[in-house]
């Protein structure tokens, strides 16, 4: 196997890693804050970096496994959050038609809208099926927040994801030379 | 020739042993005292001496304060270290007190259920912050089954939902998609908790003729197949009555505080 596949195939184990690490502990981390106006879509981001980075299948693939894993330690309906992820992974791949995800505006657009779309997608899911459910009043406007918030810091965990694999691959690169 | 070079050596000697003596005679019964020239070797020789000390006097001084405050820093370093390492283990003594107290508590509540009970920990929390569950490290391995009840010292917890080998998970009774045959324990009315997915529940189907207030304890009926009798769920916080509708709008605040949960006990089937 290539040296270059090989990092892909690193790269992508440490955004899965990354992905469980951050739905383990926002858990924790929603217990203590409280929900939610600074509500980091950190799945999002990293789901259209894939996209952007390693394609479809890369990104389609680490947007279900993550909401597959949700699905298992959450206690809502089973396959709800594999449904929204997959959601918005449609979403970000309908999108880059209409914005360029390699430019930092483009990346803000666009994680911005795939965000929203995934709440609008959640309360219509659960609306759908478990109509007693209460949606908490400032519901639009946590998710417009949580929206721009992770579409801001998109560009910056988008450019800090490149730094890494430049430095991987700079690392690959004077290896070999050696 | 040699033995003419050591007697010189020899009167040298005396020469110079009879010198001092005389010197040292001078001396008696009288101050020493420097004669003229004495005084003004001293006059120009003094202020190079005495600076000469002042700057051997500075140059130890900072020499030894320097190495000092070196000690100091290094002291300091050590110090600072042990004080963490103090703190470290304040903290573990509070937070093993803290634990004792609570498990004390929970083997006070364990008495009280007639059942046996298995006690776990809680490892993690919904990830979702729409739902209500909790991840317990104890599973089938450990006797664990769906619809197990599990409690705390304080009262109904919730009932467990998922189970693998070692962990399971717990569907919270604050949960919207949980609901809890229940009494309210004064008046014996019967009616339904069900969780809001937020802090509070409500209590369904109990009847405007109900005797109801604000403050009544509401416990598990033991008639939902799930929960034994008699557990606290919580207690009335709001009651209203909206025309039209055949039930009362009840408020119960849970008397475990979810946001706090850290050991539980599973109640085992018979």
């Amino acid at each position: 196997m290539e040296t270059s596949a090989k990092k892909e195939i690193a790269f992508c184990l440490f955004a899965w890693l990354l992905g469980l690490i951050f739905t383990l502990l926002k858990g924790k981390w929603l217990n203590l804050m409280g929900l939610e106006f600074f509500d980091l879509d950190l799945l999002t981001i990293i789901t259209a970096y894939l996209f952007l980075s390693y394609g479809q299948t890369a990104a389609g693939t680490f947007a279900f496994g993550q909401g597959f894993l949700i699905d298992l330690f959450s206690g809502g309906l089973h396959g709800l959050f594999s449904v929204i992820c997959i959601g918005v992974f449609g979403a970000i791949y309908l999108g880059c038609r209409f914005f360029d995800l390699q430019t930092p505006k483009g990346q803000v657009i666009l994680v911005s809208l795939a965000v929203l779309f995934k709440k609008i997608l959640f309360l219509f899911v659960l609306v759908l099926f478990s109509p007693q459910v209460i949606v908490p009043g400032p519901f639009l406007w946590i998710s417009v927040a949580s929206a721009i918030i992770t579409g801001l810091m998109a560009t910056i965990i988008f450019y800090l994801f490149n730094l890494l694999r430049a430095i991987s691959f700079e690392d690959t690169r004077s290896a070999l030379t050696k | 020739m040699k033995g003419v070079t050591s007697f010189r050596k020899i009167w040298l000697w005396v020469f110079i042993a009879g010198f001092i003596l005389f010197l040292l005679s001078s001396n008696s019964g009288q101050r020493p005292k420097w004669n003229p020239a004495e005084q003004l070797i001293v006059q120009i020789t003094a202020p190079f001496q005495r600076f000469i000390t002042h700057t051997v006097n500075i140059t130890e001084k900072f020499w030894l304060g320097y190495f000092q405050l070196v000690n100091v820093r290094h002291e300091n370093r050590q110090l600072k270290k042990e004080v963490d390492a103090l703190r470290m283990e304040t903290i573990r003594y509070r937070e093993q007190l803290s634990t004792h107290q609570r498990l004390q508590e929970l083997l006070q509540f364990k008495h009280t259920i007639d059942r046996p009970v298995l006690a776990a920990q809680v490892i993690g929390l919904d990830p979702t912050g729409w739902f209500k569950s909790i991840i317990i490290d104890k599973g089938k391995r450990a006797g664990l089954k769906l619809n197990m009840p599990v409690v705390n010292a304080c009262g109904v917890v919730g009932r467990i939902v998922s189970v693998s080998s070692t962990y399971a998970k717990v569907l919270l009774i604050i949960d919207q998609n949980s609901a809890v045959d229940c009494l309210v324990q004064r008046s014996r009315d019967r009616g339904m908790v069900k969780g809001k997915s937020i802090d509070n529940c409500k209590l369904d189907y109990v009847v405007k003729s109900s005797d109801v207030a604000i403050g009544d304890m509401v416990v598990t009926s033991g008639l939902g197949g799930i929960f034994p009798k008699g557990l606290p769920v919580g207690r009335i916080s709001d009651v209203t009555e909206v025309s039209g509708d055949l039930f009362k709008d009840i408020v119960v605040k849970p008397v475990v505080d979810f946001s706090k949960l850290e050991e539980v006990l599973v109640i085992l089937v018979k």
